[in-house]
């Protein structure tokens, strides 16, 4: 059986640093490149929209990068300005990547971006899902409809911020602190009043008290109960009861977990 | 077919008692006329809510459309209303057989974000809790794999070994399937007494049961003649895809996230990774016995160097990711994962995006389809391993 094992693999030479990528790009593409980053050793270049397919192309074709690997497409709302779509692109020979980030046209009213199913297959149905998640619309794209994901009559665009997610609107947060509502990001704060946190801390603490003291007297009846039930049995079986009971409730519980999903198709 | 003779110049061909069947030669051959079929998305070959739109000329898939979205649960909007210790819980689910793995790489994008250092002997159980889900994984689809091949006894093998598995990482997760183990800053809790000694047993067992299901089918006739050079799969068509895992494997490209930019202490670790050059369904499948034992040889390097420590950090009470976007790769059982992570500073993400394996995977499947005959349908979808959970999230 053939194998390649991770200790006769050491990382390519041809392995280009993101600095090096990104000079490489910045120089073939100026007209494309407007602003290269390096964070937590990733490369992120932003692309004019216009030019995304031509800065694809020549990652996949140019020899020294040779991203021949398609790997995600996703898009991110990028507030006012509309929509992002972010492109990770890898070299399996080399063994490196890059993120090429292009801010669809057209703001959040009717965002455009050029298709790069052109030049990568594997970006048909990532960019389906983009434009039913966001409504992107890409230009040359062989079929965005019917909608990839969701069912076809479906309305709005589920991953734009703008669109609520109603669960949270018709059910109340069940935590004590209710994470920042971030659906609206043009009015952020102005609808969630920052001091209704829940109740206040001396409130909390008082409920706090309330339910030990409810919890200790519970326990203490049950104690007493148990006693009684013990000198009843007249002491046969003393140990052992407490300890056999939660072993008998984990056997119970495990034999019931089977394979959700999957065992509707097999 | 009681009305004979459409066609001018038409055959009669005899049908039924009493009837005749029209047939039409032109240009020195029958004519045909395409069937639109629909297959799924309750069909036994599509594991789960998969519908699959074929035409066929005869016996042949002329055009194959795959129709994803039946189990679409919304997860990444969900994740933008979830703190990051509650995306652990969600990114369980939509893969539920590599469901370690899942939550392994939303931990490690978010650590990546907080730039926390994880401790060591917490990065060990990791991948020991990784390499034993990725066998669990695969015992569900050698058994499955059979089962639609016609073969029914290897499901209940790969059932056994997954109950004995199941039942040790209980003890320490607290979970059969939706584990939930990982936490931001390293796991939930350190492995309970016996568990090692249950997971040396084992690895040992396992070795030689994954010789029983080699000597069972590999060397079958039916197996070997519906398998052997049905849907086979170009590497380039496969790299251009996305496609990873043990399909991309079965083709010869060795791309494996754990060789080219490994994670934990994978790069401490020998890691092998079995490659076929064929592609085809037979090579898929063989690809996935062997990765069982490459993940059991991880194991077995994991009970050797498991360093004493704690398996976690101290944690602020409420996790907050600093503001930026990262992009982690984990090497799941079915292919590679991706988590791209934007978050501006809160405790929730900003955008979480899952690239899943099955979603690649099954978009390259037209090309498989296209061209094999019906009948062969069942082989490649099969092999091409995937979960519909994890097309759809």
């Amino acid at each position: 059986m053939p194998t390649v094992r991770s200790s006769e693999t050491s990382p390519p030479a041809t392995r280009l640093a993101p600095e090096a990528i990104a000079a490489l790009l910045a120089e073939r593409l100026p007209e494309a490149v407007t602003a290269t980053t390096v964070a937590h050793g990733q490369l992120t270049v932003d692309v004019v929209p216009e030019h995304l397919p031509r800065a694809a192309a020549l990652c996949k074709r140019e020899k020294a990068l040779a991203m021949d690997f398609f790997d995600m497409m996703a898009g991110v709302d990028a507030g006012e300005d509309g929509f992002h779509v972010v492109t990770r692109l890898y070299s399996t020979r080399h063994r490196h990547a890059v993120l090429l980030r292009a801010l669809a046209e057209g703001g959040r009213e009717a965002p455009r971006l050029p298709s790069l199913t052109g030049v990568y297959r594997g970006a048909n149905w990532h960019e389906r899902e983009a434009y039913d998640m966001y409504g992107i619309v890409f230009d040359g794209h062989p079929g965005l409809e019917p909608r990839i994901l969701t069912v076809e009559n479906f309305e709005g665009w589920p991953l734009r911020k703008d669109f609520l997610l109603t669960t949270r609107e018709i059910k109340p947060w069940p935590g004590e602190k209710v994470p920042k509502a971030k659906e609206e990001p043009a009015k952020a704060d102005a609808g969630g009043e920052p001091a209704d946190d829940g109740p206040s801390e001396e409130e909390k603490a008082a409920a706090k008290k309330a339910k030990a003291e409810r919890a200790k007297q519970k326990a203490a009846e049950m104690r007493a109960k148990k006693r009684a039930q013990r000198e009843a049995e007249a002491g046969g079986a003393q140990g052992s009861p407490g300890e056999a009971a939660p072993e008998a409730g984990g056997e119970g519980r495990g034999g019931g977990g089977d394979e959700p999903g999957k065992g509707e198709g097999a | 077919m009681s009305e004979t003779l459409p066609h001018e110049g038409g055959v009669i061909l005899p049908g039924g008692p009493g009837e005749a069947m029209s047939v039409e030669i032109r240009d020195g051959g029958l004519v045909t006329q395409e069937m639109n079929l629909n297959i799924g998305p309750q069909h036994p070959a599509t594991h789960g809510v998969l519908r699959v739109v074929i035409d066929l000329d005869g016996e042949v898939i002329v055009r194959a459309r795959p129709v994803i979205g039946y189990m679409h649960r919304g997860f990444e909007k969900l994740a933008e209303a979830r703190d990051y210790r509650q995306i652990i819980a969600l990114v369980n689910r939509h893969d539920w057989l590599s469901a370690f793995c899942n939550e392994l790489g939303v931990a490690l994008a978010v650590e990546r974000l907080m730039e926390l250092e994880v401790p060591e002997r917490a990065q060990w159980i990791r991948v020991l809790m990784s390499e034993w889900n990725r066998i669990l994984n695969h015992l569900m689809f050698i058994g499955s794999f059979g089962l639609e091949l016609g073969a029914i006894t290897p499901v209940f093998f790969s059932f056994r070994e997954r109950e004995d598995i199941q039942s040790f990482l209980e003890s320490a997760t607290g979970g059969r399937l939706h584990f939930t183990y990982t936490r931001v800053g390293g796991l939930k809790e350190d492995l309970p007494a016996g568990f090692l000694d249950a997971s040396r047993q084992m690895a040992a067992t396992m070795r030689s049961r994954n010789d029983e299901y080699r000597q069972l089918l590999l060397g079958n006739e039916i197996f070997q003649a519906r398998t052997k050079g049905v849907g086979a799969l170009a590497p380039d068509v496969a790299v251009d895809y996305g496609v990873t895992g043990p399909t991309l494997h079965a083709t010869g490209v060795a791309e494996d996230v754990r060789l080219s930019e490994p994670y934990c202490v994978y790069d401490e670790l020998d890691v092998k990774v079995p490659v076929r050059t064929n592609g085809d369904s037979y090579d898929r499948f063989v690809v996935l016995l062997d990765r069982i034992d490459a993940s059991l040889d991880l194991i077995e390097q994991v009970h050797e160097g498991l360093p004493a420590g704690p398996v976690n950090r101290k944690m602020p009470k409420t996790v907050k990711a600093p503001e930026g976007a990262t992009y982690v790769r984990t090497e799941n059982p079915l292919g590679q994962g991706g988590y791209y992570l934007v978050s501006d500073g809160g405790k929730t993400p900003w955008r979480m995006r899952m690239r899943t394996p099955s979603f690649s995977n099954i978009q390259m499947v037209p090309e498989l389809l296209e061209g094999s005959l019906l009948s062969d349908m069942i082989a490649i979808l099969g092999s091409v391993y995937f979960v519909v959970g994890d097309v759809d999230r």
